[in-house]
């Protein structure tokens, strides 16, 4: 069998909060193949968001294995995680978390400045990717010039522009209304399809979830059910 | 991403936030400036007063006979009355570096005008001792060495004398009598002020050295000689070139004491030290002072944007960047604030010292070497709490800082 993507094994992750543990995630194992297209679902503060920010090398577990591509994260430097993140990993937010005053493309581009990637080349590929995603006549405008559901577009697209291994998307549909929610799920749908791009999403929303081909259920920190889909929403 | 990138997306940083950035350099702006105005015009009173103290005249000397002490026993030693004369004389002729030499007399005397009667110090001087201790006539003329030769009876006055005196009455021209011989009041010396001592230079009266003699001081033998050093002589040579003139006119040998002191201007310096001192003391506390209020507005400014900046960090930590390239950027960004910071801050402290010289007609003098450490001291700590929280924001988990609140 292959190496898979992403590999947990009795992942925990407890916070602390004076003297008061709370354990988020409780002993997750789970894995996930390169290119798979995977929601997860659960109860509200049933560590979802706990365990995606684990899978994204944002936060350390506490006890447990993750490895990512067959590489033992909790062994990597600070530095080697960023370096993974920058080119295996995209993220999308629920709240976008653009930066603020500064142009789509420069947005999108940013990812590849930190891969030491010149000017123009970064801006053009970005443009490309903008274009992609829908939005090439609005390469100069800032974010918030821009609707909700455009903006998550851009997430995305900065999410896709280093062409990583998996884009993990935290609610990317918590705060728009449903046309562009299915808008925006089409879109990771066609990402997911197109250039073979592994995708994780959360989602309190079945029919949002029901884009994937994988549905992962959380429950108190411990994954309680875990199902394929036969036959996902089309494209 | 090398280091152009950095500095690139540093400015391109800088440019975005305009407001933030404008308070920033706001901050470095006002702290440095501050202290370089301020400065400048503590510096310029500074100088004032030096000059001030200058024009007294402190480069002359004062020599007097002590007679000798030998073992123990003091003996007086009897001074002939034209001793002083000959020995100025032959100080000003023989000591190569000394400009002039003058032997003078001070008496207390009864001092009698037609407006009244004052009890003052009546001195006589040949000419050249206004030249030894640069005093000039504000009204009237100096007496000169005809003058002196005629015997003349005239006298020139200090201004704390001429108003116990005369009053408000222009005293040139006016009769005053000492030991009831009629003198001519030629001139009103100017106001030198009260000496750091607390002596009124200003409660005197001269006399040419022979009128005196003859009709104030009697046979007396005189007192103490001045003599003041040629241009850029220091006053020690001076002063050594005196001793070893008046050891050889005394026939003293080399085992024995000087029967005279020659007290230089080393006194009167210590003096002028000490308030240069205080001066000093207050000039730095000022600028302390100044440079702490500069500090904690900076500072100010630099951690009010924290938060947003974390979160800054956190998106950027998200999607990439390793420690050094965030460090790397804010660095950047702290010291462009405070490089832009530091001259416009110059710039504004020049300007307000000039603002406050014209208006106030102030003497201000701008220091370069307080200006450094100004916008040094402003740069340390702008670059130390610009940097500090970007420090402490990159040593976050990624998504501690991106929640950061
Ligand atoms: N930074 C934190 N410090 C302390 N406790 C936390 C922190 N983040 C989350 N928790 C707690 O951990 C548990 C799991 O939270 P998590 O955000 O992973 O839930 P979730 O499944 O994403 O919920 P939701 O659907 O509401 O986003 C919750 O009980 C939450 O209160
Ligand atoms: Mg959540």
């Amino acid at each position: 069998m292959d190496t898979p993507l992403i590999r947990t094994v009795d992942a925990w992750k407890t916070y602390r909060v004076e003297e008061i543990e709370i354990p988020a995630v409780r002993g997750v194992s789970l894995e996930i193949a390169a290119g798979e297209f995977v929601a997860i679902t659960g109860a509200s503060g049933s560590g979802k968001s706990t365990f995606m920010h684990l899978l994204g090398c944002l936060d350390r577990l506490d006890r447990g294995r993750y490895e990512f591509e067959g590489r033992a994260v909790e062994r990597l430097s600070r530095r080697e995680l960023a370096h993974l993140r920058n080119r295996r990993i995209g993220f999308v937010f629920q709240s976008f978390n653009l930066l603020a005053r500064t142009s789509i493309v420069d947005n999108v581009a940013l990812p590849l400045a930190y891969q030491g990637v010149g000017r123009r080349e970064r801006r053009r590929r970005a443009a490309s990717l903008l274009e992609r995603v829908g939005l090439a006549d609005r390469l100069r405008h800032q974010p918030n010039q821009l609707s909700g559901g455009q903006q998550q577009r851009v997430a995305i697209a900065r999410a896709l522009v280093t062409a990583p291994a998996v884009v993990l998307a935290d609610e990317p549909t918590g705060n728009l209304d449903t046309t562009t929610s299915l808008e925006i799920m089409r879109l990771l749908q066609e990402m997911n399809r197109e250039a073979g791009v592994g995708i994780v999403v959360v989602t309190h929303e079945p029919d949002i979830a029901a884009f994937a081909l994988r549905q992962v259920m959380f429950r108190d920190g411990q994954v309680v059910r875990d199902t394929a889909s036969q036959n996902p929403v089309a494209a | 991403m090398g280091l152009l990138t950095v500095i690139a997306e540093a400015l391109h940083s800088l440019g975005k936030n305009k407001v933030r950035t404008a308070l920033s350099v706001l901050g470095i702006v006002i702290g440095i400036g501050a202290v370089i105005a301020m400065v400048a015009v503590a510096r310029g009173a500074q100088r004032k007063v030096e000059r001030e103290i200058a024009a007294i005249g402190d480069d002359w000397l004062a020599i007097w006979y002590t007679g000798t002490s030998r073992g123990g026993v003091h003996r007086d030693q009897t001074t002939p009355p034209n001793q002083a004369r000959e020995d100025a004389e032959a100080i000003e002729r023989e000591c190569s570096g000394v400009r002039a030499a003058s032997p003078t007399n001070r008496v207390p005397a009864q001092v009698i005008s037609q407006y009244g009667n004052y009890r003052t110090g009546v001195m006589g001087v040949y000419p050249n001792f206004f030249d030894i201790r640069r005093w000039n006539a504000q009204v009237g003329r100096l007496f000169t060495v005809e003058d002196m030769a005629m015997q003349a009876k005239v006298a020139c006055i200090g201004t704390t004398a001429a108003r116990e005196l005369f009053g408000s009455v222009n005293p040139v021209g006016q009769t005053i009598r000492v030991n009831r011989v009629a003198f001519e009041v030629i001139g009103l010396l100017d106001s030198k002020g009260v000496g750091s001592d607390g002596r009124d230079f200003d409660d005197i009266i001269l006399f040419p050295f022979t009128s005196f003699q003859r009709l104030i001081a009697g046979n007396e033998p005189s007192g103490t000689i001045f003599a003041a050093a040629k241009p850029g002589v220091p006053l020690a040579v001076a002063k050594e070139q005196i001793r070893q003139l008046l050891r050889q006119r005394r026939r003293l040998a080399d085992t024995e004491e000087d029967t005279f002191r020659i007290m230089d201007r080393s006194l009167m310096a210590e003096a002028n030290a000490a308030a240069t001192n205080t001066f000093n003391l207050l000039l730095t506390s000022i600028a302390s002072i100044s440079l702490l209020v500069g500090g904690v507005g900076i500072m100010n400014i630099m951690l009010v944007s924290v938060t947003e900046r974390t979160r800054e960090i956190g998106l950027r930590m998200a999607i990439g960047a390793h420690g050094t390239q965030i460090l790397g950027q804010f660095l950047c960004e702290a010291i462009v604030l405070c490089v832009i910071g530091g001259l416009l801050g110059f710039g504004l402290g020049v300007g307000l010292a000039q603002v406050v010289a014209q208006s106030f007609q102030w003497e201000t003098e701008i220091s370069y070497w307080m200006a450094a450490v100004a916008i040094g001291f402003a740069t340390l700590v702008g670059v130390f709490f610009g940097f500090y929280p970007a420090w402490r924001a990159s040593r976050l988990n990624p998504i501690d800082a991106l929640r950061f609140e």
